[in-house]
């Protein structure tokens, strides 16, 4: 039986799911190391929810509606890469995904998720969570605000991290970034063809994140 | 490849815990020195910072360094090695399928405190390192690691009459917490202690070949009963059918 | 998605600029047309041909529709380049669009080192961009976009790319240039300068960096504030000479 989809919704955003994700800053240590000023980490917020956010729901709405329909999620997966130039960014989104499909087949064996993401061999973050989300019984719209808001959290949580900040402080941030979370999902829970996804890019984001691995002292794995 | 079929290439996997100093990354060398003529290792270090452990391994020339991987923790290293274990997982069977066989990956903790312990669902075994210089008092402040890991070490044993602890006297603390589970005292200028160390290393490898190993879950903070409960709880890892637990 | 609207004149016929290479009788003919750009024959013999194109109005102005189209049978080598840059000028409200579509044959080779398309004060441009490369085909472009003639601002230019490897995605952007976007997308740059490789990999030469693309090929790309800063040409140079002859 499938849980409430509030119920289920708030199980996949939950910060502490076991998939990897605390290892990851979603892109802001690699922009503080490339210079970004820490009173500008909302606006960066708002970049990510405007280009890659946008990327990675839609082609986690994209593969929730091939699960559903039984479809491989192997042009998902494609169509994420195309929009995903730097292979650093894809290793440490497919680094998320992986944990993301153990947790699925272990939550969800012989369901259409298990069977869509076995056959690939690594699965991207949002092709993972998409699958995982229609195993969950989410529909599109909840599965592009989970992926919207899980960047967001992921980004405050991180920022505790990294700078000397009251917590507070990154739920605020968290709070405000609602409505840019909800353009998100105008914008993407109704797709369902891997043509479809969005492709905005922030080419300063990717040129930090690619420079990543080269930093020596880092926290995050990206 | 997909991540649940890697049965045939699995390792023992030792976690190495301890607070920071201890000695963790020269225990781990010292392992490579001692055994890496007859199994095959591969090492995989959790830093605080990226992989300040992973280059002090491969600059030790004691192994080579494409087996040696950092796995950063995102400032959580105790959530790494317990909470949510996926990327020392994934970190470990990638070492696994790109060296197989290999016969024993030692994983090593960004070094923590006391309560850290790693998961079952990670390591098969661990060792949990304390030293002398840390102070005499610090077995009797316990913990989960130094009550019920698979092996306790006191390390820089040499130290104890410079910083002024009865080496003797943390060993029988160590071993009277410890309910009969073994505690070395290490001294890399002690022959007898290193030799010590390498045979519960091939003994536990061995054990582990043979299928006799039954992984055994220090716990987290409460202390609750023996090994009976640890080893139940470990099942119920294998019962879930991720395939990734093979034995 | 943010996509702006672009109103775009349609009373004005669009001609289509073409430059196609063909195998003939074991040599190769060129076809050619004029539109916006006109193509000129720098060299042509059996396998390869080098040609430029040049514009033939004072470029694009609001409603103009830049169109080319460009094809490589199997087998050949065609080396492309323009004379000038393109200035997209003050559009009165109006719009304009660059439409390029590249087609690379199985076996064949293009390059283009195109020059800058720059965007003045008051232009709104969208650039479609549409690469086929097929299986064993070989692309090497340079493709700069700049901000503002100098003391300008700029106006807004939306690049929609979508690059195809033997029928497979490749490189899909949406890439939006213009001033005052938030901290992350183009930081202080006012140039875009990117020099993409599909269906090979060359090495990348120290000091520059390369991202790999998941189909064969690879993408350097600059965010300048000068575009003269820029040291692609090195790798142009250095990408150019690691194609294999035809």
């Amino acid at each position: 039986m499938l849980p409430h989809p509030e119920f289920a919704a708030m199980l996949l955003a939950d910060g502490r799911l076991p998939v990897g994700g605390h290892t990851q800053s979603a892109g802001l240590e690699p922009a503080l190391l490339g210079g970004l000023e820490p009173r500008d980490i909302p606006d960066l917020i708002t970049t990510r929810l405007r280009t890659v956010v946008l990327v990675d729901a839609g082609t986690a709405v994209v593969a929730r509606h091939r699960t559903m329909a039984g479809l491989p999620l192997d042009d998902v997966q494609l169509a994420w890469a195309a929009r995903t130039p730097s292979e650093v960014v894809r290793a440490a989104s497919i680094a998320v995904g992986r944990g993301q499909r153990r947790l699925a087949q272990r939550l969800w064996p012989g369901s259409a998720a298990a069977s869509a993401l076995a056959p690939l061999r690594a699965p991207a973050r949002p092709v993972a969570v998409g699958s995982m989300a229609a195993a969950a019984g989410l529909d599109g719209a909840r599965t592009a605000r989970l992926v919207a808001y899980d960047d967001v959290q992921s980004l405050c949580a991180a920022a505790l991290k990294l700078c000397p900040l009251d917590p507070a402080e990154t739920t605020e941030w968290l709070l405000h970034a609602g409505p840019g979370v909800e353009a998100v999902v105008v914008a993407v829970a109704h797709l369902t063809e891997p043509d479809g996804i969005p492709a905005l890019s922030a080419p300063l984001l990717e040129q930090w994140q690619h420079a990543h691995p080269t930093h020596p002292r880092r926290l995050f794995s990206a | 490849m997909p991540d649940t079929t890697r049965e045939t290439s699995r390792a023992f996997r030792l976690g190495v815990a301890g607070p920071v100093g201890t000695g963790k990354s020269s225990l781990i060398a010292m392992v490579c020195r001692e055994l890496g003529d007859e199994l095959q290792l591969g090492v995989i270090t959790n830093d605080i910072y990226t992989d300040e452990d992973a280059r002090m391994l491969r600059a030790a020339g004691v192994l080579d360094p494409d087996r040696i991987r950092a796995v950063e923790t995102g400032a959580c290293p105790h959530t790494a090695i317990r909470d949510d274990v996926s990327a020392n997982l994934l970190a470990v069977e990638d070492l696994e399928a790109d060296f197989a066989p290999l016969d024993l990956v030692m994983v090593e903790s960004g070094g923590d405190n006391l309560t850290a312990t790693f998961s079952p669902a990670l390591v098969d075994a661990q060792v949990f390192v304390l030293d002398v210089a840390g102070g005499g008092d610090v077995v009797r402040k316990g913990g989960p690691g130094i009550s019920r890991a698979d092996l306790l070490v006191v390390n820089k044993t040499d130290l104890a009459p410079y910083v002024g602890v009865d080496a003797d006297l943390m060993l029988r603390e160590g071993q009277d917490a410890r309910d009969g589970r073994p505690v070395i005292g290490l001294s890399r200028t002690d022959p007898d202690s290193v030799a010590e160390l390498r045979a519960w290393v091939l003994a536990m490898v061995a054990s582990h070949r043979d299928g006799h190993h039954v992984p055994v879950d220090p716990g987290p903070m409460a202390p609750h009963s023996h090994a009976g409960d640890g080893a139940r709880a470990h099942s119920h890892v294998h019962d879930g059918g991720d395939g990734v637990h093979a034995h | 998605m943010s996509t702006t609207a672009v109103t775009v004149s349609t009373h004005t016929e669009v001609r289509t600029a073409r430059v196609g290479l063909w195998p003939q009788d074991g040599r190769c003919r060129l076809e050619l047309a004029n539109g916006l750009v006109a193509p000129r024959v720098i060299r042509h013999d059996a396998t390869t041909a080098e040609v430029s194109l040049v514009a033939t109005t004072a470029t694009l102005l609001g409603g103009d529709v830049l169109r080319l189209a460009v094809e490589v049978g199997p087998g050949l080598r065609l080396d492309l380049r323009d004379v000038a840059g393109t200035v997209a000028y003050h559009g009165r409200g109006l719009g304009c669009v660059v439409d390029v579509s590249l087609r690379v044959h199985e076996g064949a080779t293009l390059t283009w080192a195109a020059e800058p398309l720059v965007v003045a004060d008051g232009a709104e441009v969208t650039r479609q961009l549409r690469v086929d490369v097929a299986e064993g085909g070989r692309l090497l472009l340079r493709d700069q976009v700049a901000l503002g003639r100098s003391g300008q601002d700029g106006g807004r230019l939306d690049c929609h790319t979508t690059m195809t490897y033997a029928g497979r995605p490749a490189l899909v952007e949406h890439l939006e240039v213009r001033s005052g976007l938030a901290p992350g997308a183009l930081g202080d740059a006012r140039v875009v300068d990117s020099v993409t490789s599909l269906g090979w990999r060359p090495e990348t030469p120290a000091g520059h960096t390369a991202y790999r693309l998941h189909e064969p090929g690879a993408l350097s790309r600059q965010l300048l504030t000068q575009s003269h800063a820029s040291t692609l040409p090195d790798l142009w140079d250095d990408w150019t000479s690691q194609l294999p002859p035809i």
